[in-house]
Order: C-alpha cells, then structure tokens, then sequence
C-alpha cells in the first residue's frame, strides 16, 4: 500500500483527486493494521481454499504461511463440530449473509483454541460469491472458564443433593424414629390412664412426627432412592395434586432403574416444571410422561395452559437450572412454549448405570 | 339479630373490609384437614381443593398460633408466600391476612382476606377482620 501510495505521486492526476486518493489509502492501510494486530484474519476463495492469512493466523495456528496458502479449513479442523453446525456455517456465507459464531480449531502441534469468528462473504456485480473474508477472535480462555463453570454447578447440584439425601434421612429415621418410640410409650400410658391431657399430648406428638416426615419427604424423599423414579413421582405427583389443586396424568412406561445421578435429574426436573405449571399455566391439569426410547430415558411435562410469559424465559422459572441438570448427566432439555397453548418440557438422558 | 347464610356473611366482610378476596376454612372430619369452604371475589374457584396446612401460609399460622397474621408485616413474608402459592397464584393475591374462628370449644376455623395490589393492609381492615371473627364466633356459639 505505501508503493501505492508514492506511486500517485509520479501519476498524472489532479491534486484534489489524488489528495482524496492518499487519505483514503493511508486510512486503509491504518485499519489493516489495526486489524491484523487485534484480529486473526483470512481470506479464502469461494470454495474456502486459503489465499491470505495473517501473522496471527499463523502464530495461533502453528503452521507457516506456505503450509496454509492452498489448503482449506480442514487443515485446523478440530472435528468438534458436528455436520448440521458446519453445514449452516457454509449455507449462510453461501448465500451472502454475515456468519458469526464460536469455533473450536486444532493447531498444528495438536492442541485446541477456540475462536470468536464473523465470516463475511464479498459478492461480484451478479450476487455470486466472490471471495470469504474471515476475522477470528480468540476466546479459548473464556471457553475454559465456561466449562469450568458449568463443572462446578454439575458439582454443587450433586453436594446439595448430597446433603439433602443425608438431612432428610437423619430426621426421618432419626428424629422420626425416637418421636414414634415416644408415640407409642404414650399409648402404652392411655390404655391403663385414658386422661384428655395424655390425649392431647399423643395428637401433638403424632402432628410433630407429620412435620417431620413432611419436611423429610421435601428435602428429597427416601422413596426415590429406595424405591426409585417411578414411584418416586407418583408420590410427588399426588402430593402436589392436594397441594395445588391440579390434577397430574402420570403414565410410564420404563424398564429397569437408572442410575442414581440419572434419577434424581429426573425427579428435579419433573418437580421444577409442575411448579412452573402451577405458576404459569393457571390449569387444572396436567401430564407427566416418562419412558424408554432409543435415546434413553424421555420425560415429558406437558400444561395446556397460558405459557411462559416472554420475559420470564430465558432466565428465572428455573429453566437454566434445569437445563444444567440434564446436561450434567449428558441429557438435552427442549422447552416448547406458546402463549395460550400451553408449555412441554421434554427431557432426553442416557440410561446411565 | 339478622340471620345470614356464610356465603352471605363472607361477601359481607368483603365489602365491608374493602378488600378482593375473603375466605373462609373449616376442619374436614373426613380428611382430618382444613379446608377452604366459602370464598367471594374468587376467581379461579380452585380454593375448594385448597387444604389450610397447620403452621404454614398465612391461615395455617393463624390456626397455629391462635392469632391475627398478616403477610405484609410479617418478619418472613416470603415464605408465607411460597406456602400460600397454591392460593394466592390463581387468586392472583399479592397479600392476605387471617384469623382464627372458634367454632364452639374445641373447633377452630379460620377467616382470611387478600388484596390483588402490593399495598399493605389499612388498620383499619384488620380490625374489621377480627372483629369479624368474633362475631362469626358469637353466631356458632349461638347456632350450637
């Protein structure tokens, strides 16, 4: 661009002209140089074989300029990415549009990076594609951190789960239990003294055991280890039909028990969703599905109610938790919401176990 | 003295107090609860599957406790709220207080009012609401 630059200076044109012609060169060859200090930038011809890099594209990627000039992408391909995301990459820059999106690479020694990329596709007169100019970002760093993080909620899930299946079993084996023995040393005093107060005291001690077993059964009810998911839910399942006055169609069709971990993302999830219904749908009723696929294990909750107000998806309503739960046991959460038509979470998890 | 059905005298209260919601919860023998029996300004009519639990929401902590609860000036307002849900979210409640009625020695049932908007309740409301309770009292210790 600087030879370009002197070379105006020997052309015959007019001052103003070539005035105008310097500023707008000198102003390009500014902003290539911002870029390429800020950015990993490539060109690439319409059938994506590399015809620029930068220094930065090199330094990242661990392979010489030569070595890449010729080649296409796959040469930093990390196989990361499935075919439906790279096809929907190549559909939208070959129709002209702008792609942006986060891309995991693999440099030349092995190791992996991610990149925030904007491609920008450059079209002739007719609307054909010219050539791709791409601008990557790295962001390996914050792609670490995310991961991490959602490790660590995975973690917290399972300690609190933890203590709360080790809370509800000390008050309801043990508190429950010397509060039973108390019960029935009451009785033993009724049959030889039938006094009100004696009375009295057996229907606050056996309310008191009420308490406990209901708070027990809240913190993570022992049905769901020792007897499992199935009757796990029907237990939940009536007992927020009394609570809240909606009547839940519970059906099931599954084969042997999963794993623990699998079960109690299940349960959660389940719970979480009704109690959604009950803020949201303003129903009566509904439906809770759960059964075997070839995927694993599918749990419908489904309302047909008014839906998740907009503004409440997307956070709040638990969805995100309850999609970090069905992730943390490699599942997938597919929410389905329409005002006035009701709301249907799905959950897929492996079998597990 | 007149003589009024309950239906009759929890409209009454409501449009004597000047609030959205009364009702009224009495003990089933049958399921060895409380339930909600009587309502006006309902919306969603779901309250009569409702149970009043002792010691939780606004009403159970009335019946608990023997005394006049309100949720706006109750230290842990908000869990009041989440036991109430099940009433308050079809009824769109945003408050409510409740007092028990003593139905004769042993029984006890139990008055609530709701409000729809955040504000709290005037002194005023809760006085007529207790007295309301005890004029109820006066009439089942009468009809006994």
């Amino acid at each position: 661009m600087a030879g370009l630059i002197a070379a105006l200076d020997s052309q015959p044109v007019d001052p103003a002209t070539r005035d105008g012609l310097k500023q707008s060169l000198q102003q390009l060859s500014h902003l290539k140089f911002a870029l390429d200090e800020s950015s990993i930038v490539a060109i690439t011809d319409r059938r994506g074989i590399i015809q620029y890099v930068n220094d930065k594209f090199c330094e990242i990627s661990k392979y010489s300029r030569d070595e890449l000039i010729g080649q296409d992408h796959r040469l930093i391909n990390s196989g990361h990415h499935d075919k439906a995301f790279m096809r929907d990459l190549w559909r939208t820059i070959a129709s002209g549009r702008v792609w942006n999106g986060d891309i995991k690479n693999r440099a030349k020694d092995g190791t992996f990076y991610w990149v925030r990329t904007t491609i920008v596709p450059f079209l002739d007169e007719r609307g054909d594609v010219l050539h791709y100019l791409a601008i990557r970002n790295e962001v390996t760093r914050l792609k670490q951190v995310e991961e991490d993080l959602q490790q660590l909620m995975s973690q917290l899930m399972q300690v609190q789960e933890e203590e709360r299946r080790r809370f509800s079993r000390e008050l309801h084996d043990g508190i429950g239990q010397s509060l039973f023995s108390l019960l029935i040393q009451i009785d033993r005093i009724l049959g030889d003294d039938p006094r009100d107060e004696w009375r009295k005291l057996r229907d606050d001690v056996s309310r008191i055991i009420e308490d406990v077993r209901g708070l027990a059964w809240e913190l993570r009810p022992s049905v769901l280890d020792d007897l499992g998911i199935v009757p796990a839910i029907r237990s939940f399942v009536d007992n927020y039909s009394s609570y809240h006055g909606i009547n839940v169609r519970f059906e099931h069709k599954l084969g042997r028990r999963p794993d623990v971990q699998t079960e109690t993302v299940i349960y959660r999830i389940v719970q979480e969703a009704l109690t959604n219904v009950a803020k949201y749908a303003g129903v009566d009723e509904a439906f809770v599905t759960i059964r075997d696929t070839d995927e694993g294990i599918e749990a419908v909750i489904e309302d047909k109610g008014a839906g998740i107000p907009e503004h409440r998806r997307g956070k709040g309503v638990g969805l995100h938790s309850m999609e970090e739960r069905a992730r943390s046991v490699g599942g997938r959460l597919r929410i389905e919401s329409q005002p006035g038509r009701g709301t249907r979470v799905v959950l897929t998890v492996p079998r597990g176990g | 003295m007149e003589v009024l059905s309950l239906s009759e005298a929890i409209d009454r209260l409501r449009a004597d107090i000047g609030c959205d919601f009364a009702a009224f919860a009495q003990p089933d023998p049958a399921h060895a609860a409380w339930r909600w029996t009587h309502a006006s300004g309902s919306e969603s009519g779901r309250y009569l599957r409702l149970t009043v639990r002792p010691g939780r929401g606004v009403a159970g902590i009335a019946l608990l406790t023997g005394r006049l609860v309100a949720s706006d000036r109750h230290r842990y307002a908000a869990d009041l709220r989440k036991d109430d849900a099940p009433l308050w979210i079809p009824e769109r409640l945003e408050s409510a207080a409740a007092v028990p009625v003593r139905l004769g020695k042993q029984r006890t049932a139990v008055l609530l009012i709701g409000r729809r908007d955040p504000g709290p309740f005037a002194p005023g409301q809760l006085e007529g609401l207790q007295e309301a309770a005890e004029r109820l009292a006066l009439l089942f210790a009468a009809a006994q």
